[in-house]
């Protein structure tokens, strides 16, 4: 048998199947997808919602407070917020891949879509957790009481590496092992061929 | 509300492609076909605001199938590696030449490919030239002859009993 046999059995398939099923399939998607149209992705409005409240607040705070340490950390979370919101919007982090595009170029986005993922949280710490962090401890010595304020700051690093601890065991437990298959499929578009194995697509 | 001239455009693609995208949810992922299918009209519906015009919009629409049927595996957990065997006696294909038996028998030997070639050989099966299976794969023309090929040859040698 050939491959050629098979184009019979395929044309099968493809003449088998349950039109009332895919239709009705087909009508769910678009009950579905017409919400959607409207929708943005609910993860980008969280974070800048959160990013937006944080820097109304702190402005507040900015404008209302009477000490410079107040004041100075103020400043820091609320370019801390607006240079989170860059971020998130500028490098795209959860843009989905083109799915019309060539398979081969597709699974090479979707390698470098989880390169910037994986960057981006291995380096929480700098434009996310640290920044933040260093503005609420900043204010935190705003307080009269030094132990209050160590206290205060302590708990406020403590959070801070708990969450960059959770990235990173994100970027282990899940991207580095999406990012593995990922490389493996795209290395079967890559693979190198011999020119004496010639054969007759037509 | 939705959009009529996009509704429109999806239910004529819907009409030319059902068959197909039907089978190929199949041979990806024959467990959850539904699924998978429900998947793949969903990029086809998300993509169709983005398509240009730059292909032959069944092209645009094998690719979307075929990129979301790769990825559905992937995010189901499912590796190339943990394909089923196929017992060798049901390799063989049945002296009645009964056309479920050949349709399962291609079936049987979808799953002993990697996900890349599986698709070069749908699109093969297809009757799509060779420049057209190398635009969907992204592809070379020689590329693309190599890989049939060898698929050839690998289905010569699994219907032998070769494993």
């Amino acid at each position: 048998m050939n491959l050629d046999d098979l184009k019979t059995p395929w044309h099968s398939m493809q003449k088998q199947c349950d039109t009332a099923r895919i239709d009705e399939i087909a009508s769910r998607v678009g009950s579905k997808m017409s919400r959607f149209d409207h929708c943005i992705r609910r993860r980008d409005i969280i974070e800048n919602l959160a990013a937006a409240l944080v820097i109304v607040v702190f402005s507040i705070t900015l404008v209302k407070c009477n000490d410079w340490v107040t004041f100075a950390g103020a400043i820091i979370v609320v370019c801390a917020a607006i240079e989170i919101v860059v971020v998130l919007n500028f490098t795209r982090m959860y843009s989905p891949t083109p799915v019309g595009l060539p398979l081969a170029e597709h699974c090479k986005k979707e390698v470098e879509k989880v390169d910037r993922q994986i960057f981006l949280l291995r380096n929480v710490l700098w434009w996310y957790v640290g920044p933040l962090m260093l503005g609420c401890c900043v204010m935190a010595f705003a307080e009269d009481s030094l132990i209050a304020s160590t206290i205060s700051c302590g708990l406020y690093v403590a959070f801070g590496l708990f969450v960059y601890w959770i990235n990173q065991r994100a970027v282990a437990k899940q991207l580095l092992p999406l990012r593995q298959e990922l490389k493996l499929a795209c290395e079967t578009f890559n693979e190198n061929l011999s020119n004496n194995e010639l054969g007759d697509v037509e | 509300m939705t959009n009529p001239i996009k509704k429109s455009e999806f239910d004529h693609l819907l009409q030319r492609n059902r068959g197909r995208l039907a089978a190929i949810a199949q041979a990806y992922s024959p467990g959850d076909a539904d699924d998978l299918l429900q998947e793949i009209l969903l990029q086809v519906w998300k993509g169709l605001n983005s398509f240009k015009g730059e292909s032959n919009v069944d092209t645009w629409c094998y690719r979307v199938a075929l990129n979301t049927s790769l990825t559905w595996k992937r995010t189901r957990g499912r590796r190339r590696n943990n394909l089923p065997q196929v017992p060798m006696e049901d390799a063989q294909l049945t002296g009645n030449d009964d056309g479920q038996d050949a349709v399962k028998l291609l079936e049987r030997f979808l799953q002993t490919i990697s996900d890349t070639d599986r698709a070069l050989v749908l699109l093969y099966l297809d009757d799509l030239s060779g420049i057209q299976i190398a635009d969907v794969m992204g592809l070379s023309e020689s590329a693309v002859r190599v890989r049939i090929h060898r698929i050839k040859n690998r289905l010569a040698n699994w219907e032998a009993g070769d494993q």
